[in-house]
């Protein structure tokens, strides 16, 4: 069936390519010319018109190279971050969406896991990526099943021509925090390639408040360790003027161990997670048109031990993802993106009977707009996907965008998505429900934004309102004999404002920055399809409405001090919100130096992360470890290209 | 400057709108703990074993006479938790003892005040606890896979002293008859079908019992009778019952199975077997409702008293009024219904998370 839906796929390619030439010539040439040298993310780009973007700064980034995804994103971003304490599972929650409700993109792939519909952030390092993009609201349209929430794109810019390059970093914590990096690089005017390596171990044996026990003790936590080590491999080639090809490969080992929550016993389960991830792109950049084909193969397995009651459960996940993408300038002021996507996904694991597979072909395409002084843009995307498996959805969506008055900048989409329901919710063995639909999300939002961006100041001040209604919504519930199995059962309703600052300034040696990010949202069941109501109208759990970030950084001289504080609201433990977990707020500073020699960058960094030893949890009796440090050194070595 | 000024301006108004959301979602209050002056002597406990995952189970009072709820008495008493999936109470020698699955753990309160005296640990996966005599208590334990065994406990000292190796799986319900214990084998992390007797006074194994797929509650009817509900075994893809559940009738003079009823459905699991204050008529949930079972008849008497689903079953010794369990959505409160004898709903309270059993002191 695979090979199948690959020779169709590879016909379709064809024809598209022969199409789009017709189309070429039947429409007269511009003197534009590209620039781009290699296009990553091309519809995010070119075709999220009217979608909340937030880039995640460079100097954030770099601030966070030694941690995760996860950390990185909770401290740094609106998106709410689920986690069993540090190196414990951790799950987005976008606009008080779910995990599998968010898609995780890797340079346009989506990461997601066939079984359970979402990706563990902890197991992300930042250091392998160069640029970290969150897409808020639905954009279905564009990246298929699960981006209902939101989309986070994790994206590798290769940049050509720099020469050789080598960098290592070493960092020390607390709990016996250790990770290095070591880093690789030929970077030629056509062939870049570029190795990286990390290890990242701690021991985590933090200590905290046991209020579960008599007298709330001060315990050390247990079984809490992890271990990762990880390799990519970055290849990219000019193979002429206007052709590219790019391979990636990524593997990574992590162990940890599971500590128990302070209402359990003490655990001494572990568990083991390997990916492989590999990518394939070839490009084609025309003046007019642009062709995109690409390919990826993932492999992931997780192996779970638990001495404790004997138990050894591994389950292993493989997807095979191929899109053919052909982006069109009809005039010059009106793009086409049209493509295929085929998407194979299988699993093995004995919690399923049967050993399932899913075959997914989605047709995509978008058409933008814009006046002839391009202040005022529109995309119209579509999507129609067929699955083996289930119900075929489509999609749409429509956005605008525009700047009023030079320094306004005005946002609005709509949308509608969907989210499949993952292999666990259709086979897991006690109570797999095959019948499931998937879950059908419509999303609108508006967005207006202050706009100033000058030689010693930038501002982007900015507001999103937004209103998202999510039916059909998967819920695990025990079925009228006690079995507990999915359903699709209930509405919800998420609706919010988002308050976000961006403010730079330069005044001679001194740089400044200022991030602040703020939101309110509401994220109510609307229709429960069971008996008990008591959920009704009620914020979903786990939750938050409000969450607050803020970033200040002063440089002067390359010595940088910058402070992050972070404020999370209630969150709910019972789904009729009797009980909850109390507000929180952390504080964290970074101080770093950075030494430019020849050829030669040496920066060093001291980092306190919850400065004012907050004893909190995200998940009820899971300690989280209070204050805490980080030190480290990173050197950069760079010979450029003889000219 | 111009632009400065104004980009300053923005600032302080993105800022105030924001602060005042913030004071918007903040109105929130935690109310205090109130110490109580309430007395736990008399009344119904109900034992709520709390959500899954990652939560605490509770135990409340209900009180007969001013007929006030009190939740989670045990957190309002000693400030701490009971911990994850509280299983069952039993009150030994003027003390409470809570038998908390999750933790491996027994935790001890005062019988009258429910104020935290100790905690005994060293289990796998405690179920319940039954007094053998002054000094002497049996706690049964699935173990960590594999079959479960009988722990010893000194009362004196309140630390496990011994354990019985039963060689069977999942021990769950006692029930004490002269010098012998009958101890169901409900199938723990597997199946069974066997009841096994238990010498008091040697720890020794007399026999074992067999009866139908996972025995699970016990009941000495007014006769001296023993009845076992057993719940029913899985096909192997949890699809239906491969076999279902029964019910069984044990003569304690030779310890032989003189009854067996088999129920019809493939689906739905007998549990919650109580008796009335007669001790001669079974009731127990079955099929999405509250059934009753004359001790006499000669096959099952498909009586359906109260045609709701619940998750627990308890009935007053001294009242007859029936304590069901529901548990809602099994992840907010759940509530108490409790019915007269013949099945006219009474009132309805609302307890802790999932309602799981109940002690009538």
């Amino acid at each position: 069936m695979l090979k199948k839906i690959n020779v169709v796929l590879h016909f379709i390619a064809i024809y598209l390519l022969t199409l789009t030439a017709n189309a070429q010539s039947l429409v007269k040439d511009s003197v534009h010319t590209i620039e781009e040298v290699i296009v990553s993310s091309n519809r995010l780009n070119r075709f999220s018109t009217g979608s909340k973007i937030e880039e995640i700064d460079s100097s954030i980034i770099a601030q966070n190279a030694n941690n995760s995804i996860s950390d990185l994103l909770a401290n740094q971003s609106q998106v709410f971050i689920k986690s069993y304490s540090i190196a414990g599972l951790s799950t987005p929650s976008f606009r008080g969406t779910n995990a599998s409700q968010t898609a995780i993109l890797w340079n346009g792939f989506n990461i997601s896991s066939p079984m359970n519909g979402g990706q563990d952030l902890a197991l992300l390092p930042v250091n392998f990526v160069n640029n970290i993009k969150l897409q808020f609201g639905g954009a279905g349209a564009l990246w298929g099943s699960g981006a209902v929430g939101g989309t986070i794109h994790l994206i590798n810019v290769p940049e050509f021509n720099k020469g050789y390059s080598a960098a290592t970093s070493l960092s020390l914590g607390s709990f016996e925090d250790q990770q290095e990096n070591f880093e690789l690089g030929i970077s030629k005017k056509k062939f870049i390639s570029t190795t990286k390596f990390f290890h990242h171990e701690a021991k985590n044996n933090f200590s905290y408040i046991n209020i579960a026990e008599y007298g709330k003790p001060e315990q050390r936590i247990k079984n809490a360790s992890f271990n990762q080590t990880g390799i990519l491999q970055e290849n990219y080639f000019k193979l002429t003027k206007n052709q590219n090809l790019s391979f990636r490969i990524w593997y990574q080992d992590n162990n940890r161990q599971l500590p128990a929550s302070m209402i359990v016993a003490a655990s001494k389960a572990t568990q083991n997670d390997k990916a492989l991830r590999s990518t394939l792109e070839w490009q084609l950049l025309k003046e007019k048109n642009a062709y995109f084909i690409r390919v990826a193969y993932f492999d992931e397995t997780l192996n779970y031990k638990d001495p404790l009651i004997n138990l050894i459960s591994s389950s292993q996940s493989k997807a095979f993802i191929s899109e053919t993408e052909v982006k069109i300038k009809l005039t010059s002021n009106q793009l086409l993106n049209i493509g295929i996507n085929n998407t194979y996904n299988t699993a093995i694991t004995e919690s399923y009977v049967n050993r399932p597979t899913q075959n997914r072909t989605a047709f995509f395409g978008s058409y933008q707009l814009k006046n002839k002084r391009s202040t005022l843009k529109t995309t119209t995307s579509i999507r129609k996907e067929l699955i083996s498996n289930g119900a075929n959805p489509f999609t749409a969506s429509f956005g605008i965008e525009g700047w009023l008055l030079q320094r306004i900048r005005i946002k609005g989409n709509a949308s509608k998505n969907y989210r499949l329901p993952t292999f666990n919710d259709l086979y897991w063995a006690q109570g797999g429900n095959p019948t499931l639909l998937p879950e059908q999300g419509y999303n609108e939002e508006v967005g207006l934004a202050y706009v100033v961006c000058k030689e010693k100041i930038s501002l982007e001040a900015g507001v999103t309102k937004f209103n998202s209604n999510v039916s059909n919504w998967i819920m695990w519930v025990p079925n009228n004999v006690g079995i507990w199995s999915p359903e699709n059962i209930a509405k919800v309703w998420s609706r919010g404002e988002e308050y976000d600052l961006k403010f730079y300034y330069t005044l001679k040696k001194i740089k400044f920055n200022l991030a602040i990010h703020y939101h309110y949202i509401r994220t109510t069941n609307e229709e429960i399809n069971t008996a008990d109501q008591s959920a009704l109208h009620k914020q979903l759990m786990y939750t938050p409405t409000g969450k607050g970030i803020s970033n200040i950084g002063i440089e002067y001289r390359r010595f940088r001090i910058a402070c992050t504080y972070n404020y999370v609201d209630y969150r709910y433990t019972t789904s009729n919100n009797s009980q909850y977990l109390e507000p929180y707020q952390t504080l964290g500073l970074d101080i770093s130096k950075t030494l430019i020699l020849p050829h030669l960058i040496l920066k060093t960094y001291f980092q306190i992360n919850n400065l004012t030893n907050e004893s909190y949890q995200l998940i009820a009796y899971y300690p989280i470890p209070r204050k805490s440090i980080q030190a480290g050194i990173t050197i950069n070595f760079n010979k450029p290209n003889k000219k | 400057m111009n632009s400065l000024n104004k980009s300053i301006k923005t600032i302080l108004l993105i800022g105030g709108i924001a602060l005042a959301t913030t004071l918007v979602s903040c109105k929130k209050k935690k109310t205090e703990a109130v110490t109580p002056v309430v007395s736990y002597e008399s009344g119904v406990l109900v034992v709520n074993e709390g959500p899954f995952g990652s939560g605490t189970g509770t135990v409340s009072h209900y009180n007969k006479n001013s007929q006030v709820v009190t939740n989670d008495i045990f957190q309002l008493t000693n400030q701490f938790p009971l911990g994850n999936i509280v299983q069952s109470i039993n009150f030994i020698n003027g003390k409470g003892y809570i038998v908390v699955n999750n933790t491996n753990k027994i935790i001890i309160v005062e019988q009258n005040d429910f104020k935290y005296t100790g905690t005994i640990t060293g289990f796998a996966s405690p179920r319940t606890i039954l007094q053998i005599d002054n000094d002497k208590a049996y706690v049964t334990e699935w173990g960590s896979g594999g079959f479960g065994k009988i722990n010893i406990l000194n009362l004196s000292t309140n630390t496990i002293s011994g354990s019985i190796a039963i060689q069977r799986s999942g021990p769950e319900n006692m029930l004490k008859k002269g010098n012998l214990v009958y101890v169901t084998c409900k199938g723990g992390y597997g199946a069974d079908s066997v009841v096994t007797v238990i010498n008091s006074s040697t720890d020794a194994i007399v026999t074992n019992i067999t009866v139908g797929a996972n025995p699970d509650d016990i009941k000495e009817d007014i006769n001296g009778d023993i009845w076992i509900l057993c719940a029913g075994k899985y096909k192997s893809d949890y699809s239906s019952l491969e076999i279902p559940g029964s019910l069984a009738k044990i003569n304690p003079t030779n310890n032989a199975v003189t009854t067996s009823f088999s129920f019809s459905s493939i689906y739905s699991q007998p549990a919650g077997l109580e008796l009335n204050s007669a001790k001669d008529k079974l009731y127990f949930n079955y099929d999405g409702g509250i059934n009753s079972q004359s001790i006499t008849t000669t096959s099952l008497d498909n009586t359906i008293l109260v045609a709701r689903n619940f998750y627990s079953l308890g009935i007053d010794p001294t009242t007859n009024i029936i304590y069901a369990g529901d548990a809602g959505n099994y992840s907010s409160e759940g509530k108490v219904i409790r019915y007269s004898s013949n099945g006219l709903k009474i009132d309805s309270l609302n307890v802790g998370i999932i309602p799981g059993s109940f002690y009538f002191k």
